[in-house]
């Protein structure tokens, strides 16, 4: 009796365990990328596994349960730590950059190809409510060359309504006027984004434009959001200004406040900070950067130093110019080993100040620099340098702040090497 | 006791789990795609292993997957290892 019970539980867990396999193995061959691969896999290698040899202890032979047993707990331990051992091996290489690639062409890999294109496509979020300024952002992102895989989503936010975005609305009553006047310039900037490989939709959201903005990055895994920037009036752009500096706060990736409808000549200002090492970071790996010279600039403030030589000397001014040519030198670095046309500059004077006349001297279209987060002093230093870069300058403005979230900090390593 | 028939039936399916696992390598675009498939793989061969000695009633199948299964943790791990460091400067 306890003997067929033993084994109708032996064979349910036996098969029972094969059908877990078939659905992991079935799901491996569905997906593509990399982390949903090793979440399909994680039902083969655990679950699967551990019932299969589970079953042995219904098995005839004593030999053979306790084999089993000794395999099943040494499974326990060991399939976690290499699936853990390849989603940092695949963390680390990153996954959506231009480092894979590279080190695939490297390895002359057949068939890097596709998968490639792949993993460097990105997910842009681009904020549109209609207006002209907007679509500097919608022609700006046009003109990227965004690898095939990669999704951009329009989103248009109407304000004015506070109920929680979380509000099961949407359905029950009538379209507001304004949601049905945004669809039209949304749909327009569709199809101005249309092209092969890569998808694009639509949506349209309740409440304040920052946050709004911030949930559906965070909804949508942006690499990058992009807001327009109207410029027209000074009232009206302070106001849309005050958006992009909003949504700059909030915003869990870099955001890109889109002011001139090209690029094909960046700056990046460096500090030698992490901030601005996870901006060089995104500079040397995002595809959309890849046949754009970039010019490096740090800019030495005129605030001595603990052991600076007197002022006065002129010795000073040649020790910071110093300082700041190595800050130059780390940042162009990874950039150069990235495969970018790199152009090195150092001055001085005030940061924001210096940072846009240069920008605006040398006719480039985009400044890139990193911020930091929330709290500090430096933060508010920092801060303010983005703050007045985006408020004077007249070209794009990106600005990418390193994430105090659980994902792990790119600059991390990147200082460490 | 487990019926035969089930034995049977889950060692031949086990097999084609096999095959499947093979394309999958086979498909696996760049070295952290096979490195996955590898590992799926190793976990499966254990599985028919398991199943062959359920199949046959001996024991030493079982024995041959214990060693398999420290062997490809080690692999797994190593080549991991050699994904994150391995590419150096001139790579």
């Amino acid at each position: 009796m306890i003997e067929s019970v033993g084994g109708v539980l032996g064979a349910g867990a036996l098969l029972l365990g094969l059908v877990l396999a078939s659905i992991g193995l079935f799901g491996m061959f569905r997906k593509r990328a990399i982390f949903e691969q090793l979440h399909a896999a994680g039902l083969v290698t655990g679950p699967a596994a551990i019932l299969v040899l589970l079953a042995s202890l219904a098995s005839a032979r004593a030999e053979i349960a306790t084999s089993g047993l000794l395999v099943l707990a040494f499974v326990l331990v060991t399939s976690s730590l290499s699936t853990h051992a390849i989603a940092l091996a695949a963390w680390r290489q990153g996954t959506g950059s231009t480092r894979t690639r590279a080190g695939s062409d490297a390895d002359d890999q057949p068939g890097a190809g596709s998968a490639g294109l792949a993993r460097t496509a990105m997910r842009v979020l681009i904020a549109h409510d209609g207006s002209p300024g907007a679509d500097v952002g919608v022609a700006l992102t046009a003109s990227l060359p965004l690898p095939a895989g990669s999704v951009i989503r329009l989103i248009a936010a109407i304000e004015g309504d506070l109920a929680p975005l979380s509000a099961s609305e949407p359905t029950s009553d009538p379209p507001a006027p304004a949601m049905v006047d945004l669809r039209v310039p949304l749909e327009a900037a569709a199809r101005r984004l249309q092209r092969p490989g890569v998808t694009i939709d639509r949506v349209v959201r309740r409440g304040d434009p920052s946050m709004v903005i911030a949930a559906e990055a965070e909804t949508l895994g942006a690499d990058l959001v992009i807001v327009g920037s109207r410029g027209l009036g000074r009232i009206r752009t302070l106001l849309v200004g005050s958006v992009a500096a909003a949504v700059v706060d909030t915003s869990p990736c870099p955001v890109l406040v889109a002011r001139i409808p090209r690029m094909s000549k960046v700056l990046l200002a460096t500090d030698g900070s992490v901030p601005s090492a996870v901006a060089t970071d995104r500079l040397a790996h995002w595809p959309i950067f890849e046949d754009v010279p970039i010019l490096v600039l740090s800019v030495a403030t005129s605030v001595p130093q603990y052991g600076d030589p007197p002022s006065g000397s002129g010795m000073q001014e040649i020790v910071q110019t110093a300082r700041q040519q190595k800050v130059v030198d780390a940042a162009a670095v990874p950039l150069l080993e990235a495969g970018r046309r790199v152009i090195p500059r150092v001055r001085t004077g005030d940061a924001a100040a210096q940072i846009v006349s240069y920008g605006h001297g040398q006719s480039v279209d985009l400044i890139v620099l990193g911020s930091r987060g929330r709290t500090g002093l430096t933060r508010t230093l920092l801060g303010s340098v983005a703050r007045g870069v985006l408020a004077s300058a007249r070209t794009s403005v990106l600005i990418v702040r390193p994430m105090p979230s659980s994902r792990e900090d790119p600059a991390m390593r990147f200082t460490s090497q | 006791m487990i019926p035969d028939v089930v034995m049977v039936v889950a060692f031949a399916w086990a097999t084609v789990l096999l095959v499947a696992g093979g394309l999958l390598l086979l498909r696996a675009a760049d070295s952290l795609h096979r490195l996955l498939a590898l590992d799926v793989l190793g976990t499966i061969v254990i599985i028919v292993l398991t199943t062959l000695s359920y199949v046959k009633g001996v024991s030493y199948y079982i024995d041959a997957a214990l060693a398999l299964a420290l062997l490809s943790f080690s692999a797994t791990l190593v080549a991991a290892r050699y994904i994150i460091q391995g590419r150096g400067p001139s790579a």
